[in-house]
């Protein structure tokens, strides 16, 4: 009963076109099919693949799948069945990965040796994702494990799809007993959140794993056991496909919940819920490219000089992320806790900040323009998305923020009407009672707040005014707020950005378009205070593409605008030499109206993030030993 | 410097270890092109057992969970699908197998067994902040990498 009962054939594929090096692979070896038996697996296969395709949200992530058949001949047909288990035959049968039913005296139990069948999957499949087992008998069995195993017994593909569920991605069972119901032991969930993602002890609507997918008129929990001693079989109380919190999950009567009343993980033969797909989403999806919004602003944060994280807006309106690390590459696009930002203007953009190395901080407009805030920390991952105060923002406004120092975050953005607010959240106290009006101001259509802290306990702000000039207001926390003030000398776009930068403590640079899209900048100076507006070496902007400003040293600047011809143009300035020529950056062209996004998370390098003509999110970087990179690369996976 | 785009895509290494009980060995590692997304990459800390890359200091480059490894129940299905799926303890015996992230100065594999420390229980806070509990990584065993 070895490898020496049966020769591998060698593989075939089956299913999918996607390159072999970012693809979700699925491997079916066959064990106890004979030399004259195999296009019976391969009918059998050819059956799993229709099973799994036509299974949501598989359906839609076919692109990004490739499916394999391993045909491996065994010395005889079919498996062993120990008479030991009741219901077993006694058959034996000498088969290459040694399968047999009767696991644990349960007949149902179809086991086989994994490690023969890992190491074959990786000789022939060295990608593979997952590696599945179909057995030549029709007595029906099946098990899981870092192995899928199942027969030819009507309904056994769908072990298959529940067991992928857990080995793939990680999902939990939703199932709310251990050995079927009757079970002692298993009233009630012990404490301690399951890292699972699709079961949970919490219904807080506002801290719930899964709360983006709850609707608000559902109540939570939305069905509880009335009898934690026993299962809750009770029909669904709520319409079909409803997301809440269904008591009974993860081996418990009680106290532990599911995200709808059943799904795969529960049951087979029944959908993956809401969240069990968005799991796998989150999984296969990520080997895609990013179709962005249009114009959406990027935003990325160095958490620590080898690593990036970058966020942007699906076409679709979801808030996505990708990140970079020196030691696995880039990780791929994928959803942040099922979010959706606000369209409207340029469409409400994700910002972030790092307060340190182990902790991201984000914030967008929600499609109902309220502000919501996420986080993840290196302990606990991503935290859902939650409800920053009581605003209702101007539709698609950009909530900027600044962390004066690590314990404490300012946020601004524009009120529906306009109204220029801030709040803030410091670790001492929490979040600030709500949002307040910063000295009375009112902004633009379209414009945002931005700000900038050239010390720990000062703040200066800048907006567009309803009257298209520069406005600027300051905190300081021996003062307090100060009312805005105009920076006169020139006329924007409603809807331009004035982007402050401060190289040192006692100066700001001051970079925004003007009406004729003019790429205009101004400085002020703690000695001479504030300078005159001028042209930055004659650069004209696309219409709404705003100026990005890095400072790599207290004596440099490094400039990024989209031009009038919808190339991405930078240019530079030093303290000895001044503005350079704007250039056209590596050949790169971008969505008009766009925003570039850059960063320096070394002093000798850039990374530079747009919208490509093709909407797909692009890069690329400057280096001080290579200059800039020959072109630019498609974010995705890498 | 390294920058982001010049990664290459052919530094992941396929392991696939064999288990007793937490007794673990390395039966085969292979070098593979292909990515390994973030899904599985992902730099949080959570409980569970995982597969980490490191230097030659020691210092965790990547880590990815070892997903149906160490596992001590088995799920029995039913023929009706309506009848319940149960579970029935078993020995925590066999193989698994993970894709790893292995940058060129990845030289030893560690399979890690990170608990949690206090109650995990805590959900996560409407503020900006974590959690409260600690992790704990405990060494299960570690391998050199064939470079
Ligand atoms: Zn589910």
């Amino acid at each position: 009963m070895t490898t020496t009962d049966g020769t591998v054939q060698g593989r075939t594929q089956i299913f999918g076109s996607a390159p072999p090096n970012r693809a979700f692979s699925v491997v079916l070896l066959g064990d106890g099919f004979t030399a004259a038996q195999q296009t019976d697996f391969e009918t059998v296969c050819k059956e799993f693949v229709d099973a799994l395709i036509a299974t949501p949200p598989y359906d839609e992530l076919a692109p990004a799948i490739n499916i394999w058949r391993v045909n491996v001949t065994s010395t005889d047909s079919g498996a062993d069945d120990p008479a030991s288990a009741p219901g077993g035959t006694g058959a034996t049968a000498r088969t290459y990965f040694d399968s047999t039913f009767g696991g644990n005296g349960i007949r149902r139990l179809l086991v086989c040796n994994n490690s023969t069948v890992l190491q074959t999957a990786a000789a022939q499949v060295p990608e593979f994702s997952v590696a599945i087992v179909v057995v030549n008998s029709t007595v029906y069995g099946g098990s899981g494990g870092s192995v899928g195993t199942y027969s030819l017994a009507a309904g056994a593909t769908e072990i298959a799809l529940h067991e992928i569920g857990h080995t793939a991605y990680g999902l939990a069972d939703e199932y709310p007993y251990y050995a079927g119901g009757n079970e002692t032991g298993h009233d009630h969930h012990p404490a301690g959140e399951p890292g699972e993602p699709n079961v949970t002890l919490n219904t807080n609507r506002t801290t719930l794993k899964w709360g983006w997918a709850v609707a608000a008129a559902t109540a939570l929990p939305t069905m509880s056991n009335p009898d934690c001693a026993t299962v809750d079989n009770r029909a669904s109380t709520v319409a079909a496909g409803t997301v809440g919190c269904f008591e009974g999950a993860h081996y418990y009567h009680c106290g532990a919940f599911r995200p709808e009343h059943n799904c795969k993980m529960r049951e087979l033969s029944i959908p993956f819920c809401r969240v069990c797909r968005q799991v796998i989403w989150n999984r296969i999806g990520p080997l895609a490219t990013l179709p962005a919004r249009d114009r959406t602003p990027i935003s990325v944060v160095a958490r620590y000089p080898e690593h990036l994280d970058v966020f942007a807006v699906a076409s679709d309106g979801r808030t996505m992320s990708d990140w970079w690390d020196q030691s696995s590459g880039w990780a791929g696009w994928f959803q942040l806790s099922g979010g959706f930002a606000s369209p409207g203007g340029t469409g409400s953009p994700i910002t972030s900040v790092a307060r340190y190395s182990g902790h991201l901080d984000l914030f967008v407009v929600g499609t109902d323009n309220r502000v919501y805030s996420s986080w993840w920390d290196r302990s606990s991952g991503w935290a859902p998305w939650f409800r920053v105060g009581s605003l209702v923002a101007r539709p698609g406004s950009t909530v900027n923020v600044v962390s004066r120092y690590s314990d404490h975050l300012d946020l601004f953005t524009t009120a529906s009407d306009g109204r220029t607010m801030s709040t803030w959240w410091d670790a001492r106290t929490g979040w600030a009672a709500d949002w307040f009006q910063i000295g009375g101001g009112v902004a633009a259509n379209g414009a945002s707040v931005t700000a900038v802290a050239r010390h720990p306990f000062h703040l200066d702000v800048f907006t567009v005014g309803t009257d298209n000039r520069v406005y600027s207001a300051w905190w300081d926390d021996r003062t307090g707020w100060s009312a805005w003030f105009p920076l006169p000398g020139i006329s924007c776009r409603p809807d331009s950005t004035v982007t402050a930068v401060a190289r040192h403590p006692d100066h700001l640079d001051l970079f925004t378009t003007a009406s004729d899209g003019k790429i205009m900048s101004t400085w002020w100076d703690a000695r001479g205070g504030w300078a005159s507006w001028f042209q930055i070496a004659g650069g004209v902007a696309s219409a709404g593409s705003p100026v990005t400003a890095v400072v790599r040293y207290t004596n440099h600047m490094d400039l990024f605008v989209v031009g009038t011809d919808n190339r991405v143009y930078s240019t530079w300035w030093h303290d000895t030499t001044g503005w350079a020529a704007w250039f056209n950056v590596s050949g790169g062209l971008a969505k008009p109206g766009s925003q570039i996004a850059a960063l320096s998370r070394v002093t000798e390098h850039l990374d530079v993030f747009s919208v490509g003509t093709d909407g797909l999110v692009q890069s690329t970087w400057w280096d001080g030993t290579g200059g800039w990179a020959a072109g630019w690369f498609r974010l995705a996976i890498s | 410097m390294t920058s982001p785009e010049q990664t290459p895509s052919t530094q992941a290494v396929r392991l696939i270890f064999e288990y007793e009980g937490e007794s673990v060995t390395l039966v085969a590692q292979q070098p593979v092109d292909t990515v390994v997304s973030g899904f599985d990459a992902h730099p949080d800390v959570s409980p569970g057992h995982f597969v980490e890359a490191r230097d030659e200091d020691g210092h965790g480059l990547a880590r990815v969970a070892a997903r149906g490894a160490f596992q001590e129940s088995a799920e029995v299905f039913p023929e009706d699908h309506s009848e319940p799926i149960t579970r029935v303890d078993v020995a925590a015996r066999g193989a698994f197998t993970v894709l790893l992230p292995a940058p060129p100065e990845a030289t030893e594999v560690a399979v890690v067994r990170v608990d949690r420390a206090g109650s995990g229980a805590q959900p996560f806070g409407g503020a900006t902040s974590p959690p409260p509990g600690a992790v704990s990584d405990v060494d299960l065993a570690t391998f050199r990498l064939q470079r």
